[in-house]
C-alpha cells in the first residue's frame, strides 16, 4: 500500500493514500487534544454540533438533502481516546466519480462541505444557537447515560477507573453527566476556537490521486486563524500495580467479570509487537488458550476475551459467567497467563495468534474506513507502518519475546458486576 | 459451469451456477482485495421449527435447535474446525438468524485450503451426548448474556406483539430450558433435513477465481438427493397480537421499538427498493418527522429505521431511545398517513434515491459485504443485485402505491424497556 506523509503549514500532517481501487474517496481530519477531565465534555459535544447543520446549509434537513444530492455523501463524526488524547474525527466519504450516474467528480464539493462544518458552524454572534447546543447536548448526556445499557462495556469502563483513578485511563472522552449538564454555548464555541488553534491535527485523504486542490484549500481555512501552534504531550504512564477490587450488585442474569492487568510495554516501546502477539495467544483470536480452555473445554462462559491497550500498556480480560463460577474462571485466566511466562504453549497455537493478528490488520486495508481505524492509531507517535510492515514487524516476534511481554503483565484490578441476591464471592 | 454477469453500474462481473452436487455457487472476483469472504449457508433459520415425521405429518423441534447445530458442526471427531482454521490464519465464524445459518471465514493468505476447510466441515456433522450436553452450558451463558441486552428484549417483546402465532416470536438461541431438550438425534435430524446441497449457497468474494472455487467444489462436495422440504406452516392473521409491551430492566431511559407488521406478499426487487427509499422519505434524517421528532426532544442520535423480512413476515422497524414511545408512535402514524393521502414529493423521491443508490454502492467495497449481499439476495428468492437495478425503475406514483399496500398503521404494536 502506497503511504506518503506530507508536511503541511502550521503543524499540520497529511497521510495521502492515493491508490484509487475503491468505490468511494474518503477525507478525514483528526483532531487531538490532551483528555482532561475539566474540558472533555466542551470537545465531546463538538462533532455533534458541527455536523448537523453550517452556515451555508443551516437547517439539518437542508444539510441532509444536500449530502442525499451527493449520492449519499456520508458525514461521520466522533470522539474517543487514545491514550492520553482526547480525538475527534471529522471525516467525509463519497463515490468516486466513476460510479456515480453521469460520471461527477463530488471531491471539490465534499471537501468544501468538510471544512465548511468546521470553519462556517451556524453561529449566532460567535456562540452555538441555543436550541442547536440544547439538543446536541441532551444528546450527549443521554449517550452517557445510557453507556448502563451495554453490560459487558459498562463493567470494562468500571474497571478501566480502577485500573487508573488519577490518569487519562479513567476520564470518559464524552465527559461526565455533570460536565455535560454544566456545559455552555459560549465554552462549546471556545472549544472549537482552541481545537481549530492548538489540536494535533492530521488529515487523512484516500482515492485521491491529486491533493494538491485539498492541501490548499485546507492551508486557506487555516491560514485565516490568528493564531495556531500545535499542542504537545509528555507520556505519563504509570507502572504501579496495585490490588483494586470492586463488586456491584445490578439486576442482572449473568455476572461480568473484568480482570484489568498491568503490562510494562507501551508505545512507542519495540516491544509493543510482543505483547500484542501475548495477547492474542492469550484470549485475543479464536484459537487463544483462554477460548480453548476456560470456554471450549470448561464450558464456563460464552466469551473470555483479552484486548490490549497499547497506549496506556493495560490488558483487560472480560467474561459473562455465573457467580458462582467467577473463582474458576479466574484461577484459569491466571493459570493460562502463568503459562505463556514459563513457554508453555505449542508452536502452532504461537504460530495461530500470529497468523491471525497478520491477516486481521491486512484486512483493514480492504476498505477505506478501516484503513483510517488502522492508521489513525499511529499518529499519536507520527510513526507509520503499512499492514505489510507490520507483518514482517510482527512476524520477527520470538517465542521468548512473548514470555517475557507475559512475564511484565500483572495483575491490577478486579471488577466484578454480579446479579442482586446472590452470596458474597 | 458457471455464468457470468457484468453489472453495468459497477463494472463487475458475478459467477453464478448450479454445481451438480446441488449446491448453488456465487463468486464475485474483486481482484484489488487483500482478503477473501466466504460464506456456506442453509436457508434454515430459528423460524424453521418443525422436522417432518415418518407418518407424513410434522412435529415441533425444541427452540433454538438451528443455532445449537451451528455451535455444534464446528466439532469433529478428530477435534475443533476452529483448530483446523488456526493453521491457515483465517478468521473463522457462524451465524444463525431466523431463515438462515451460515458459516464463514475471512483469509488474505491460505484462502483455497480455508476454502476446503469450510466445505468439509459443514458437511460432516458429529453429534455425542457428551459433546452435545458440553454445549449446553457454553450456550446455556450466551443465552444469559442475551437476557441481559435490553435491545434484545424489546425487539422480542415487538414480534410477539406483531405475530400470533409465526416462529419469528421465538428467541434464536432458545431458551436454557428449549435447549435442554436438544439431542444428538434431533441435530442428526434437523442436519439431514435442512443441510442438504439443495437448500444451500456457497458465496465467495475477493481476489479468487471462480474456477478454483469450483474446483474445490468439485473436490469435496458429494451429490445430494433431490430435497422436499416441509412447507411452513403460514395462517397468522394480519392482525396484531397486541399492540403494546412493556418490560423493565436497568437501562437509562425508555427504550422503544415501534413495528408495523407488512401484509403477507411474496417480495420482489422492486419492493426491497422501495423500503429502502420509504424508510429514508418516512423518517430520514432529511424528513420533516426527523426534525420534529428531534426538536420535541423525542428522539436522540440513536433513532434508526430498518425493514427486515423472511418467510412469512415482515416488519418495518424504527427504534430508539425517549422519555415518550408513545407520542413517538403517534406522530409516525401521522407521518404515514399523511404520506398515504398526499403523495410521494417528486423532488424529495429523487434526492433521496439518489443517495440510496450511493449508499448501497459504498458499501460494497469489502469483500464479507459483497458476499453478504449475494446471500441476501439468494435467501430472499432474487437476482443477485436485483433491488439496486430495481432502484432506476421506482416512481413517486409506484412507491406511494408500495406504502399504502405494505404500511398499516392500524398494524402496529410499540414495544418498550423503562428504567426500573
Amino acid at each position: 500500500m502506497e503511504l506518503h506523509t506530507l508536511s503541511l503549514p502550521q503543524d499540520m500532517t497529511l497521510l495521502h493514500l492515493p491508490e484509487q481501487r475503491f468505490r468511494t474517496v474518503r477525507v478525514t481530519g483528526v483532531f487531538a487534544v490532551p483528555l482532561r477531565q475539566e474540558d472533555a465534555a466542551a470537545y465531546a459535544v463538538l462533532p455533534g454540533l458541527l455536523t448537523r447543520r453550517c452556515r451555508r446549509l443551516p437547517t439539518t434537513a437542508a444539510l441532509s438533502r444536500r449530502l442525499e444530492e451527493l449520492y449519499g455523501a456520508s458525514v461521520e463524526a466522533g470522539v474517543n481516546r487514545l491514550g492520553q488524547w482526547q480525538v475527534l474525527r471529522f471525516s467525509i466519504s463519497f463515490l468516486c466519480k466513476a460510479y456515480t450516474l453521469n460520471k461527477e467528480d463530488l471531491t471539490e464539493d465534499c471537501t468544501r462541505l468538510l471544512l465548511g462544518m468546521l470553519f462556517d458552524p451556524a453561529l449566532e454572534e460567535d456562540v452555538f444557537p441555543q436550541t442547536d447546543f440544547e439538543q446536541e447536548k441532551r444528546c450527549l448526556l443521554e449517550r452517557l447515560q445510557a453507556e448502563i445499557n451495554d453490560k459487558r462495556r459498562y463493567a470494562c469502563h468500571q474497571c478501566e477507573a480502577l485500573l487508573g483513578p488519577e490518569d487519562a485511563l479513567s476520564v470518559n472522552p464524552l465527559g461526565t453527566p455533570q460536565t455535560v449538564e454544566a456545559l455552555t454555548p459560549v465554552e462549546a464555541a471556545a472549544a472549537r476556537e482552541r481545537l481549530l488553534s492548538t489540536a494535533r491535527i492530521h488529515w487523512l485523504c484516500q482515492g485521491v490521486e491529486d491533493v494538491s486542490a485539498l492541501t490548499q484549500a485546507i492551508h486557506n481555512r487555516f491560514a485565516g486563524l490568528a493564531f495556531r501552534k500545535a499542542v504537545s504531550l509528555q507520556a505519563d504512564v504509570a507502572f504501579t500495580v496495585k490490588e483494586s477490587q470492586r463488586t456491584d450488585e445490578m439486576d442482572v442474569q449473568q455476572a461480568k467479570l473484568v480482570l484489568g492487568y498491568r503490562v510494562a510495554v507501551t508505545e512507542p516501546d519495540d516491544q509493543v509487537m510482543a505483547a500484542r502477539l501475548m495477547c492474542s495467544l492469550w484470549g485475543g483470536c479464536p484459537s487463544s488458550l483462554l477460548f480453548r480452555h476456560v470456554r471450549e473445554e470448561q464450558s464456563l462462559c460464552y466469551y473470555c476475551a483479552a484486548s490490549y491497550d497499547r497506549f496506556h500498556g493495560v490488558v483487560l480480560v472480560d467474561s459473562g459467567v455465573q457467580t458462582e463460577n467467577v473463582p474458576l474462571v479466574k484461577q484459569e485466566v491466571q493459570r493460562q497467563l502463568e503459562a505463556i511466562r514459563h513457554g508453555e504453549f505449542s508452536d502452532e497455537e504461537l504460530e495461530a495468534a500470529r497468523l491471525y493478528l497478520i491477516q486481521h490488520f491486512t484486512s483493514l486495508d480492504d476498505t477505506p474506513a478501516g484503513r483510517e481505524s488502522y492508521y489513525v492509531g499511529q499518529t499519536v507517535y507520527d510513526n507509520y507502518l503499512t499492514p505489510d510492515a507490520f507483518a514482517g514487524r510482527m512476524l520477527a516476534v520470538t517465542r521468548e519475546d512473548v514470555c517475557r511481554a507475559a512475564q511484565l503483565t500483572h495483575l491490577d484490578s478486579t471488577y466484578l458486576l454480579r446479579p442482586v441476591e446472590e452470596v458474597s464471592v | 459451469m458457471m455464468q457470468a454477469f457484468t453489472h453495468p453500474l459497477l463494472g463487475d462481473t458475478i459467477y453464478t451456477g448450479e454445481h451438480p452436487s446441488g449446491l448453488t455457487i456465487f463468486v464475485w472476483p474483486r481482484p484489488t482485495a487483500r482478503s477473501t469472504y466466504a460464506v456456506f449457508a442453509t436457508r434454515y433459520g430459528s423460524v424453521h421449527n418443525s422436522l417432518p415425521t415418518p407418518e407424513g405429518g410434522s412435529e415441533t423441534v425444541p427452540a433454538g435447535i438451528a443455532h445449537f447445530l451451528e455451535h455444534k458442526l464446528f466439532e469433529s471427531e478428530d477435534g475443533d474446525a476452529f483448530a483446523r482454521f488456526a493453521n491457515t490464519g483465517a478468521s473463522a465464524n457462524a451465524y444463525t438468524s431466523f431463515d438462515r445459518t451460515a458459516y464463514l471465514f475471512q483469509a488474505t493468505e491460505n484462502v483455497l485450503p480455508s476454502l476446503d476447510i469450510l466445505l468439509d466441515f459443514v458437511q460432516h456433522p458429529y453429534f455425542t451426548e457428551e459433546t452435545v450436553q458440553k454445549e449446553q452450558g457454553i450456550i446455556g451463558q450466551e443465552i444469559r448474556m442475551c437476557e441481559d441486552s435490553p435491545g434484545r428484549l424489546l425487539l422480542f417483546n415487538l414480534l410477539r406483539g406483531l405475530y400470533h402465532t409465526h416462529s419469528v416470536r421465538v428467541e434464536i438461541a432458545g431458551t436454557v430450558e428449549s435447549i435442554a431438550d436438544i439431542t444428538p438425534d434431533l441435530l442428526y435430524r434437523c442436519y439431514n433435513q435442512y443441510y442438504n446441497l439443495h437448500n444451500m449457497a456457497l458465496v465467495v468474494a475477493g481476489p479468487v477465481t471462480p474456477e478454483s472455487v469450483w474446483e474445490a467444489a468439485d473436490r469435496l462436495l458429494k451429490p445430494a438427493a433431490p430435497l422436499a422440504l416441509p412447507a411452513m406452516r403460514l395462517d397468522e392473521p394480519d392482525t396484531v397480537c397486541c399492540a403494546y409491551t412493556e418490560a423493565v430492566m436497568p437501562v437509562s431511559a425508555p427504550l422503544f421499538y415501534v413495528g408495523f407488521k407488512e401484509p403477507q406478499r411474496a417480495l420482489a426487487a422492486q419492493d426491497a427498493a422501495g423500503a429502502l427509499v420509504l424508510l429514508e422519505l418516512l423518517a430520514g434524517d432529511s424528513s420533516p418527522l426527523y426534525t420534529q421528532l428531534m426538536q420535541q426532544a423525542l428522539i436522540n442520535d440513536q433513532f434508526s429505521y430498518e425493514y427486515f423480512n423472511g418467510p412469512g413476515y415482515g416488519i418495518w422497524l424504527f427504534g430508539g431511545e425517549s422519555a415518550e414511545p408513545e407520542r413517538v408512535r403517534q406522530l409516525l402514524c401521522e407521518r404515514v398517513e399523511e404520506l398515504q393521502q398526499n403523495g410521494i414529493d417528486a423532488a424529495a423521491f429523487e434526492a433521496v434515491r439518489r443517495g440510496v443508490y450511493g449508499r448501497l454502492v459504498s458499501e460494497l467495497e469489502e469483500p464479507s459485504a459483497c458476499a453478504e449481499l449475494l446471500l441476501d439476495h439468494w435467501v430472499s428468492g432474487m437476482q443477485p443485485l436485483a433491488p439496486l437495478d430495481a432502484l432506476a425503475a421506482l416512481t413517486p406514483e409506484g412507491l406511494h402505491k408500495q406504502l399504502c399496500e405494505r404500511i398499516q398503521t392500524h398494524r402496529c404494536s410499540l414495544s418498550v424497556v423503562r428504567p426500573e
